[in-house]
């Protein structure tokens, strides 16, 4: 584990290198690199307000980029645009809610496959119903009408609908029930096996980092620390500071 | 009892192009989050757009109903484009500020469009003829003048294809995408200022469309636009922000009330009762008649 922000990763499929980040005037991260492999699960914590969405928005396009470059396999692509990170084979699942509520579940489906024609998001959304089959149940539910649970499970195989190559995930667990909370963790892992690269921002840290290949601790819009999520779970400072042990 | 009756069919005609104009305004109150005070402007340029085409082809502004009709699809067109363009290049430098900066912009906008259209057009009241043989039907004792009912009829199909293309189609989707989660509409690839400039080109487009049929009914002038976002703004807060069937019901009950009071009690009336109305409205049902609407 080091406490910089190098990494000797190959193939890094994300690479951020040295970025200045924010919103209009307001800068939120400072200098910060990181490198997420082709392949792994990747997990981001911190504390409240260190940056780790912003730093995901950076990545997406949703965030400003102030200084420094965001590499997509192995390809400038800073300020692009969310549609252009979409179409590039990148997905996100936002932290706060992003469901049409005034559309049925399977319109929010086809939503997800936006960029392809009508027939071929039909026929990936009847896929995704056979792996998520409580979406393929209620799919003329209006999903305004869904609970938490469901919400995230619509967004989450929403991101899937564009088969992407690279998903991010802003707190998947949060507001979940328990319950749910082991099943999202399930779903992060089967996808991850299919070939789908994930980097997740994760309040829930002892969860996130038992399930990530690699961690990285963001705190005042810094990188603090990077190593293998079973590393920063064993390793003390990281315990006493950003794990509650 | 019949005079009242006559009242009701004569608000019902004019009224649906009130809901049709109205449609607009709620639209883009919907998607694109402003109350657009340049609206009434849109379709005052309708009519202009409509008037003047007559009169560029024919030389005259007089027409056969279908010639008069003809100059519709032409409003709808050029309008579409001076919305969409508005939009782009003006409203959206002033989107995600101050409330307060939009509502200004959009007068700013309404008050020079006005002064273009003195300056171009003068401030004479301008009317296209339409040449019926016989204007009006008698059914079952009411006279309905048919001129009114072709406009009401347009009005009526404009209102529609507006509803089936926000249900139908791609575009009309990624409209009610970004009136319901503008930054889940981009997550998926919709291109969110894009489509709220079709929004505000579309919205724009409809208004135009009453504008031209206005300017076969009544007569247009430049100042003729305050008005119709008046009775937009009392419509889209009676139905729903965002419900096109809630403008459609609101746009032809307010028709009809203004009917009635012109007929039963005075023309001088009309405005004070529609605002009171809306007063009683605010303070009983504030969500309107269809609640939520495309919006959350």
């Amino acid at each position: 584990m080091s406490n910089t922000t190098g990494d000797d990763t190959t193939d890094p499929v994300i690479e951020l290198a040295g970025i200045d980040a924010g919103y209009g005037n307001t800068t939120v991260l400072r200098d910060v690199s990181l490198a997420v492999e082709a392949g792994e699960i990747a997990c981001l914590i911190g504390p409240n307000g260190s940056g780790k969405s912003t730093l995901m928005k950076s990545i997406y396009g949703f965030a400003d980029v102030f200084a420094g470059d965001v590499l997509f396999r192995g390809e400038t692509v800073t300020g692009r645009s969310p549609q252009e990170s979409l179409k590039a084979g990148m997905s996100y699942v936002l932290q706060d809610a992003s469901i049409f509520p005034g559309m049925t579940v399977h319109e929010n489906m086809l939503m997800g496959g936006f960029v392809f024609d009508d027939d071929r998001a039909s026929e990936r959304a009847s896929e995704l119903y056979d792996e998520f089959e409580l979406l393929g149940e209620i799919r003329t539910q209006r999903a305004g009408s869904l609970s938490g649970g469901q919400r995230r499970l619509l967004e989450f195989a929403r991101a899937l609908m564009v088969e992407p190559d690279v998903m991010l995930l802003d707190e998947p667990s949060i507001g979940l029930e328990p319950r749910y909370i082991d099943q999202v963790f399930d779903r992060i892992r089967q996808v991850n096996e299919l070939g789908t690269t994930v980097l997740m921002v994760e309040q829930n840290a002892q969860k996130g980092l038992s399930v990530a290949d690699t961690g990285f601790v963001l705190a005042s819009g810094e990188v603090k620390f990077t190593g293998s999520g079973a590393e920063l779970l064993d390793d003390e400072e990281v315990g006493r500071l950003y794990l509650g042990g | 009892m019949s005079s009242v009756l006559q009242f009701v069919i004569n608000g019902l005609l004019v009224g649906a192009l009130f809901a049709a104009t109205a449609v607009g305004f709620a639209l883009i109150w919907g998607v694109v989050d402003i109350i657009n005070l340049a609206h009434g402007e849109m379709l005052m340029l309708g009519g202009y757009v409509s008037y003047y085409t007559l009169v560029v082809v024919t030389g005259e502004a007089v027409a056969s109903p279908a010639l008069a009709l003809a100059t519709v699809p032409v409003a709808i067109v050029v309008v579409f484009v001076v919305g969409y363009l508005l939009q782009r290049l003006l409203v959206a430098q002033v989107l995600g500020t101050d409330a307060f900066l939009s509502l200004l912009v959009t007068f700013g906008l309404s008050i020079g469009l006005q002064q273009v259209a003195l300056k171009l057009f003068s401030a004479d009241t301008r009317r296209i003829a339409v040449e019926f043989a016989d204007p009006s039907l008698t059914v079952g004792g009411f006279v309905v003048p048919k001129l009114k009912l072709v406009a009401f009829a347009g009005a009526i199909a404009l209102t529609a294809a507006l509803f089936l293309f926000l249900q139908r189609t791609r575009t009309g989707r990624s409209i009610r995408a970004v009136a319901q989660n503008p930054e889940a509409a981009a997550l998926v690839g919709i291109d969110v200022a894009h489509t709220r400039a079709v929004t505000f080109g579309l919205a724009s487009a409809i208004a135009a469309g009453a504008g031209a049929f206005i300017a076969m009914i009544l007569a247009i002038q430049p100042q003729m636009g305050l008005i119709y976002t008046l009775k937009s703004f009392i419509i889209v807060v009676f139905g729903g922000i965002g419900s096109v069937p809630g403008a459609l019901v609101g746009g032809l009950l307010l028709g009809t009330v203004e009917e009635l009071v012109a007929g039963v009690v005075s023309s001088r009336w009309t405005l004070a009762v529609s605002f009171g109305l809306l007063i009683v409205l605010l303070i009983v049902k504030p969500d309107g008649l269809f609640g939520t609407g495309v919006r959350e």
